[in-house]
């Protein structure tokens, strides 16, 4: 039944995907191309996040909660190139406005499941032992698709010249908000004193992503009313 | 982790080697097709069998690090134990493996989580079953199957009176070096028979420093030989005189004034001279027993001679000097224990710990100056002087030497074993024409077959029954379900957001 439990974790990571694309008005633009090609740009920028990464930032040994929290926040920084990355794209894709987002969004959080996420589920999930780690990277998975759908849409606030100057400064924040948003753990470690673990870990990790889609949807609602207004 | 299986020997011992089930402990309901984990405190014989009888597809024995702990009454059971395992072959895979911390914490979980067979409704076994961790052990690797080219090895040298060799008189020294138990690999054999080799070797030692010098040269021919394949109706010593006396134009054998057979002489104080037929007065057999007793008599030692006949209806022999008497050599085996099937021999717990190395020491002692008296014809008291006398410190590298390593007959298997080939050094520096003799089973009627798989890795897997996986999937069914919903009222809710967003800006202006 081990490959069962693989199917269930791919149905349970790639579902809400499906879902997306299907149920949200993509296929009657023709977006899959468009998906496909957004997927590119993602692994170009991914490659040139690692040369920069494998330039300037030596290997450190040891596991991951030994290195300091400021190295890992320098190197953080550099996933503004996945802002970088979205905007180029963005400027690229022909469509009206939620339409540029979806695929924007929707092409990029594709990519990085498929390449983050596929192998360790691939090799782990199929195994004997049973573990609720695959559960949880596969929720992760759709955590990842709303955070990737969030940033989309901020990039995308963030150029509109018609953006009210007041919310700019938020659209900025949430913005930072989400490109740091890998060091949650680690923040989280350093002020409670233990690394949350788990299904913990992932609601610590889900909270803040749902309350950014929140006001990031409440910007861009306030702005459309604006525009037609 | 390290585990060791059972050999399928001729027919006793498991025949499978293959792993792949649930685990479960004795107490568990029911153990049908399931992996059982025992501790060996724990298992019986007759729950050996009942075991075997529920359909149990593994076993796992669990022995304590430290088998020396176990008191009397214990290694009497286990001796019980390995008896019953080896009384016949067995369709289950068995394995034995020492208790690491590991294996304890899979132990204990195993027995507090998966013993939950037996619920007094089906929701509630299924409730339970959904809720509890299942162990499966895993053990891959290949199916045992039958070693197709074995060998064995005798390791014989030979220490050349004074005079015409082919006129004088020999002593033969016989003591076989393989190792026997339930499981191949803990085969150390510490005291039966890593005891006799020890003795054979230090005679060796001690013949080589006298045969060396002319004045103390003897007019007698010493023969010794470490036979493989003792546990296997000495092989060793019927192939030894299949070769030596069938074949016309050795010598080697001849005119013996009687073959001395070491076996399991690391303990007790009673050394007892098992015989096929009491020695004649004035035979240089019964000589050597006399000499034997007085040397005894002086370290406290009884000797007995105890007389079995041989049954020539049985196929297999109790003592190995059997095989030299059923040849009309003189023959007897020198041994501590009363009779041939006390259990003590071909035990796994008998390692190199079972060895008391003083005891072991002063009986060394003995048997040499015994046959030196016996070689000298004199009753010299310290015959073994200085460079000569048995010193603790030797005996006990040599019993560390041989019994620091399982020497089951499959392991010593092959030309170029490091265990056989260190005798054959020993014996080629100790004495002359000192050679290994291999030899195999009959190609067309085999006397004997062993077969592989004596170690595997075990991996265990917390797994979740079938049905947990289908309780996740309709979960994950309705949760694609509900995303599905969210998605299709998509524009509703987005309406509503957007009458709940556009009041707030209505404030802001």
């Amino acid at each position: 039944m081990t490959f069962f439990h693989f199917g269930n974790c791919i149905a349970l990571a790639y579902g809400p995907y499906v879902l997306t694309y299907k149920y949200s008005g993509m296929p009657e633009y023709g977006a899959f191309w468009k998906c496909a090609q957004v997927a590119g740009m993602y692994i170009l920028t991914q490659l040139c996040k690692m040369l920069l990464l494998a330039t300037f930032f030596p290997t450190t040994d040891g596991p991951p909660e030994n290195a300091s929290f400021i190295l890992e926040l320098v190197k953080t920084t550099v996933d503004f190139g996945d802002v970088m990355g979205m905007s180029v794209v963005m400027s690229r894709v022909s469509g009206s406005g939620h339409i540029k987002v979806l695929i924007t969004g929707l092409g990029w959080a594709a990519a990085d499941l498929l390449l983050t996420r596929t192998l360790p589920l691939w090799v782990g999930a199929r195994g004997l032992e049973f573990d609720w780690k695959y559960i949880q990277i596969s929720l992760d998975a759709n955590i990842s698709l709303v955070h990737h759908l969030n940033l989309a849409l901020l990039v995308w606030l963030w150029w509109r010249t018609d953006l009210a100057s007041t919310v700019r400064p938020i659209v900025a924040v949430l913005i930072s908000g989400c490109v740091y948003r890998p060091l949650l753990p680690q923040l989280l470690s350093l002020l409670l004193g233990s690394r949350p673990l788990g299904f913990t870990l992932l609601a610590a990790c889900a909270t803040p992503t749902i309350c950014t889609a929140l006001i990031a949807n409440n910007i861009f609602m306030t702005h459309n009313s604006n525009l037609r207004s | 982790m390290q585990i060791l299986a059972n050999p399928a020997k001729r027919d006793i011992g498991s025949r499978s080697s293959l792993v792949n089930l649930e685990a479960r402990t004795l107490d568990a309901p029911s153990l049908a097709r399931r992996c059982v984990l025992a501790r060996l405190a724990d298992l019986t014989p007759s729950l050996y069998q009942q075991l075997i009888s529920q359909g149990a597809a593994a076993l796992v024995v669990l022995l304590p690090s430290n088998l020396l702990v176990l008191s009397d009454e214990q290694q009497k059971l286990v001796h019980d134990v390995e008896e019953a395992m080896l009384e016949g072959d067995t369709q289950i895979a068995v394995y034995l493996a020492y208790e690491t911390q590991e294996l304890t914490d899979i132990y204990e979980s195993v027995r507090t989580s998966t013993n939950t067979d037996s619920a007094s409704s089906a929701a509630a076994a299924l409730l339970s079953s959904l809720s509890s961790d299942g162990y499966q052990i895993v053990v891959g690797g290949s199916q045992s199957k039958q070693i197709s080219d074995m060998s064995i090895a005798n390791v014989q040298g030979k220490l050349s009176g004074y005079g015409a060799e082919e006129q004088l008189p020999t002593i033969a020294v016989v003591a076989y070096y393989d190792a026997f138990g339930a499981a191949p690999e803990l085969a150390m054999g510490g005291d039966s028979n890593g005891s006799g080799i020890v003795v054979l070797l230090e005679l060796a030692r001690i013949l080589s420093r006298l045969y060396s010098s002319p004045r103390t040269h003897p007019r007698l021919n010493v023969a010794f030989l470490l036979s493989g394949g003792g546990y296997i109706n000495y092989q060793g010593s019927k192939k030894f005189l299949e070769d030596h006396l069938d074949a016309s134009d050795s010598s080697f054998l001849s005119e013996t004034h009687f073959t001395l057979c070491l076996d399991t002489l690391g303990n007790g104080n009673t050394l007892r001279l098992h015989v096929s037929k009491r020695p004649k007065e004035n035979s240089p057999g019964h000589h050597f027993y006399e000499t034997l007793e007085s040397a005894g008599v002086k370290e406290g030692i009884s000797i007995e001679m105890v007389h079995r006949k041989i049954n020539l209806q049985e196929d297999t022999q109790a003592w190995e000097h059997e095989k030299y008497s059923m040849r009309r050599l003189p023959a007897f085996t020198l041994s501590r224990l009363t009779g041939p099937k006390t259990g003590e021999r071909g035990t796994i717990l008998d390692t190199v710990e079972a060895v008391n190395v003083d005891t072991l020491t002063r009986n060394t002692a003995v048997i040499a100056s015994a046959l030196l008296q016996h070689i000298y014809n004199t009753s010299i008291d310290d015959i073994l002087e200085d460079g000569l006398s048995v010193t603790k410190e030797s005996i006990t590298s040599w019993i560390d030497l041989i019994a620091s390593q399982p020497r089951s007959p499959q392991l010593l298997s092959g030309k170029n074993n490091p265990l056989v080939s260190t005798l054959h050094q020993v014996l080629l520096r100790y004495t002359n024409e000192a050679h290994i003799n291999y030899f195999k089973a009959d190609k067309r009627d085999p006397e004997w077959a062993f077969y592989d798989v004596t170690r595997a890795v075990m991996a265990t897997y917390a797994v979740k029954p079938a049905a947990f996986d289908f309780f996740l999937t309709i979960a994950i069914l309705g949760y694609l379900g509900i995303i599905y919903m969210l998605l299709q009222y998509f524009p509703m809710i987005y309406a509503l957001m957007s009458r709940l967003a556009v009041p707030q800006k209505a404030k802001v202006h």
